[in-house]
């Protein structure tokens, strides 16, 4: 350590295709290991991100084989795994060279292929129960966000990227979402557009939003959330989805595991109306409706081969994303 | 059985160790906010450290008991009473059916800010993934899986003859927590620190101020009022706030994040994991001041301590003493 406030307790290169592999002390219980040294997350592309996110899916995996003694648990992050551990049973020093030897067994993860499942949800991208979080919002927390236009925020996204609101849900639709990781409150799936011509992005809410219906669909910074939860919450709302956490499970989809959604699924939506979600609420608490999931295998580098074939559509976007800012400033 | 009459700010069926191993789908460990009070009350009175308690915030609690039972009150220095009588704190009482137990109410000098009371054998509660504690964001855990309502009829649980042998006995004033206005919390720096994140300078500053408890504190986070902190050049040229980063695991609980210029600590049922950068990290032995931070007037203060310095204090336990 140079300083006594620098956390980075290590740094280690794996490979050339891998960024550095960064160890930070996160507490006297947690160690986080990150790929890359706190670049914004402007600097990355969609596809630096699913990378990273793949290889934390990775490690975690043969991290949990391991069987460390004295690690509690890990928390999946986008580019990083959080570390929990008894530092009575081992040292941080011994569990960073115990998980330095793991991330040296994988040098890439370009050509790994997934054993995953993908998962089809409808989604109402008007719901009354939206338009009701964004009302409270502007009544309660801030009476002059520009992004809450007419109890919703699809107008302010679409401006943002320089695109219609048609165009916007079409998008949203048009992809297959990567989910990379599950938490902030019960059950919540983060996940990123597979299709880079879908990669829509916007800045959070400032300050944050108390209230989220459950079931909320919302967007900033490429990354999408689902709420399993009714809570607060920072994104732009995009619309509502089904149940995805059930605690005292009447669904079966929910005996063994509360939450619907795990690292690595990947999620297609459909439009649908607020009539069709609400009768879906009622239908899953009775333990009758059928969840869309099927097996499904990601390879990675026929990922890779379809991502740069969109190249043409994606750096459509992003210009129209660029100019769409630039005028948004001068306004 | 015993009814709660009135349930103070917000009550909730707690326990030590919380739900633990969940993080990755989102599930904090909620548990006690004052992890040491709630612990002292139940071996106060012979039961597990683990068993199921009441965690009052603020005052005018009370409850009815329906029958006979041994309870210890410990925690904020609001005091308590039976039937109108005082209690003392972390003392072994025997109720009886009909007896009624009330806490005061908060006033300006109330130290701390929550009380736990344990009872003989626990509240009765189901386990839900491996704990009795209520998760207050997420509806599940506890009582119903919501805070304690007036009306609302908890079971007890069996008097054991360990309870039994407690009644009368009380912990030895110098085993009692010590309360203040001004907590100094030990924490070690990282994950997001110097130089990446905050300069030196702004790392220095954050362990010299003294922050205030804003009004906007619960079991989800305690947000403090002070200076901004002082960013590293770079990322406030690299658009977006220089708080934000790619969603990452919290450490939690524990973690002081900074969301905008903001400071908050991360109790036992913040979020597990977000966008926003943690500076530093509330050592274990320093959680349980959490729970005791009186909001809109308590001060904080951050002391340095490296990991090696918090792994040592580990190592030495006390043994408690009764009176």
């Amino acid at each position: 350590m140079s300083s006594r406030y620098d956390p980075v307790i290590k740094v280690i290169k794996v490979s050339d295709t891998c960024p550095e592999v960064v160890f930070r002390q996160a507490g006297d219980r947690f160690l986080e290991v990150v790929y890359g040294r706190s670049e914004p997350s402007s600097a990355k592309t969609i596809k630096d991100i699913i990378l990273r996110s793949v290889r934390v899916v990775t490690i975690n995996n043969l991290v949990k084989k391991a069987g460390i003694d004295g690690l509690i648990e890990t928390i999946p992050g986008g580019e990083s795994l959080m570390y929990v551990y008894d530092p009575l049973v081992v040292t941080m020093e011994d569990l960073a060279e115990k998980i330095e030897h793991i991330e040296r067994q994988i040098e890439d993860v370009g050509s790994q292929i997934i054993q995953t499942r993908e998962i089809t949800i409808p989604i109402a991208f008007e719901h009354s129960l939206i338009k009701k979080a964004i009302d409270k919002y502007v009544q309660e927390v801030n009476p002059d966000a520009f992004y809450c236009r007419n109890g919703s925020n699809l107008e302010f996204i679409a401006e943002y990227n320089g695109i219609s609101v048609e165009e916007l849900k079409h998008k949203f639709i048009d992809t297959e979402w990567f989910v990379s990781m599950v938490g902030f409150f019960p059950g919540l799936p983060y996940f990123y557009p597979l299709n880079p011509a879908s990669a829509i992005t916007c800045p959070k809410y400032n300050p944050a939003r108390t209230w989220t219906p459950e079931g909320a669909v919302d967007l900033a910074d490429y990354c999408s959330t689902i709420f399993g939860v009714e809570s607060s919450g920072g994104c732009q709302l995009i619309g509502r989805t089904v149940p995805i956490f059930q605690a005292y499970s009447t669904h079966e989809q929910f005996k063994d595991n509360p939450a619907l959604f795990r690292p690595t699924d990947i999620i297609r939506f459909y439009e649908t109306s607020e009539e069709y979600i609400d009768n879906i609420y009622g239908l899953v608490a009775e333990g009758n409706w059928n969840y869309t999931i099927t097996p499904r295998t990601l390879s990675i580098s026929s990922w890779l081969e379809q991502y740069d074939s969109k190249e043409r559509e994606a750096a459509e976007l992003r210009e129209k994303q660029t100019l769409a800012r630039q005028h948004m400033q001068r306004i | 059985m015993a009814k709660i009459l009135s349930p103070s700010i917000q009550a909730t069926v707690q326990d030590y160790y919380g739900r633990r191993g969940f993080m990755d789908i989102g599930i904090a460990y909620s548990g006690f906010m004052d992890n040491l009070a709630g612990r002292l009350v139940n071996q106060v009175i012979g039961n597990d450290i683990n068993a199921p308690a009441i965690e009052i915030t603020g005052g005018g609690f009370e409850i009815e008991f329906q029958e006979k039972s041994i309870i210890a009150i410990g925690g904020s220095d609001i005091r308590a009473s039976i039937n109108g009588n005082y209690i003392e704190h972390y003392k072994a009482v025997e109720v009886n059916p009909g007896d009624i137990i009330k806490t005061d109410r908060i006033s300006a000098a109330t130290k701390g800010f929550r009380q736990y009371l344990a009872v003989a054998g626990g509240v009765m509660v189901d386990e839900y993934l491996g704990s009795h504690s209520t998760a207050v964001y997420g509806g599940f855990g506890g009582f119903n899986g919501r805070n304690l309502k007036a009306g609302d009829v908890l079971e007890t649980g069996i008097v054991s003859e360990d309870n039994k042998a407690s009644a009368g006995r009380r912990l030895s004033r110098k085993c009692i927590p010590i309360l203040t206005d001004t907590w100094t919390f030990r924490a070690v720096p990282g994950p997001d620190a110097a130089p990446d994140f905050i300069t030196e300078e702004g790392m220095e500053e954050i362990y010299n101020t003294e922050y205030k408890a804003q009004m906007y504190c619960d079991r989800s986070g305690i947000r403090l009022k002070g200076p901004a902190p002082k960013w590293n050049a770079d990322r406030m040229s690299a658009g977006g706030h220089p708080s934000n980063i790619t969603d990452h695991g919290y450490p939690c609980p524990g973690g002081v994040n900074i969301s905008g210029d903001t400071l908050i600590m991360f109790t036992c049922e913040s979020p597990t994991s977000g966008g926003l950068i943690c500076a530093l990290s509330v050592i274990e032995e320093d959680l349980w001041k959490m729970g005791q931070i009186f909001p809109g007037r308590d001060k904080i203060r951050f002391k340095y301590c490296d990991v090696k310095e918090a792994v040592e204090l580990k190592k030495t336990d006390a043994p408690l003493s009764f009176e």
